[in-house]
């Protein structure tokens, strides 16, 4: 199995490394990682490389995270990239929002690698 | 920052300290590995600020203070590596505590965890500012230290 590629999209530079060390610690054969500060940034990334995965904050400037997965629909070839939403956005609402536009998964912040482990690894398997 | 319309405000109460308190606990032991405790020390060398916006039903202010060792110690937990304390992952990293706190108060008040929305967090570098809250709000106060560095939490609600 090849390793996976994956998108991390939120505005804090330490949180995207945290997400990534996660992943890692979770246990999944992560090669390459995108980072994005938003969800402009992402959909411009998009343009480059097709990721395995897309880990993405919600509240971020420019574009946030429900913004960008409700336009990730439109990408071409991007429907079949699960989308896991990692935020301190967890009412009901906002999961209810995601979920309807095409989020797989929803973790809050604060979060543990096995938290991770537990909404990532599904995703990645049945690929 | 959007919120919804026509919501009712969430009552300030003196109970609040205490899930302030809980939910670092929580971001703390949860992202940190770090033990919170409440502090007897009332002052705190604030070289370094994050705050995080609330509007809706809890309209107001989430902040944490703390000397920029303290910030640097935060980050380096955060990261699992050592951080200096003019490391640009300094400041990035207290909003990230900030915003993981207050979002975590929120979810635990009655009438705001639906209602309420956070800003994404702002960091000041330098203690020399103040914060002028609108009149007619409450102001809730804590010190903890996190393992035994001292932080300091205001959330000002505005009424």
């Amino acid at each position: 199995m090849t390793p996976i590629c994956a998108l991390i999209v939120d505005d804090s530079s330490v949180m995207r490394k945290i997400v990534e060390r996660s992943l890692r610690q979770a246990g999944l054969d992560i090669g390459e990682v995108m980072e994005a500060g938003n969800g402009m940034e992402a959909l411009a990334a998009l343009q480059k490389k097709k990721p395995d995965l897309i880990l993405s904050d919600i509240n971020m400037p420019s574009m946030n995270g429900l913004e960008f997965v409700k336009q990730l629909q439109n990408v071409a070839g991007m429907k079949d990239v699960p989308v896991v939403m990692i935020t301190t956005e967890a009412s009901e609402s906002h999961v209810v929002e995601a979920l309807s536009y095409g989020a797989k998964g929803y973790i809050r912040k604060p979060f543990t690698p096995e938290q991770v482990k537990e909404h990532v690894l599904p995703l990645v398997t049945k690929k | 920052m959007s919120a919804q319309t026509s919501t009712i405000p969430v009552q300030p109460n003196a109970g609040w300290v205490d899930i302030v308190h809980e939910s670092l606990h929580e971001v703390c032991d949860m992202m940190l590995g770090m033990k919170v405790t409440k502090s007897e020390n009332q002052t705190v060398k604030a070289d370094v600020t994050a705050i995080v916006g609330l509007a809706g039903s809890l309209c107001g202010l989430f902040s944490i203070r703390c000397s920029r060792a303290t910030a640097a110690k935060l980050a380096g937990k955060m990261l699992g590596m050592e951080v200096g304390e003019n490391d640009a992952d300094v400041l990035d990293a207290l909003g990230e505590v900030c915003n993981m706190v207050a979002g975590s108060f929120k979810s635990k008040v009655p009438g705001a965890a639906e209602l309420c929305m956070l800003s994404v967090p702002t960091t000041i570098d330098g203690a020399d500012y103040r914060i002028h809250p609108l009149r007619g709000g409450t102001c809730f106060e804590l010190f903890s230290k996190c393992d035994e560095a001292p932080v300091q939490i205001l959330l000002h609600v505005h009424q």
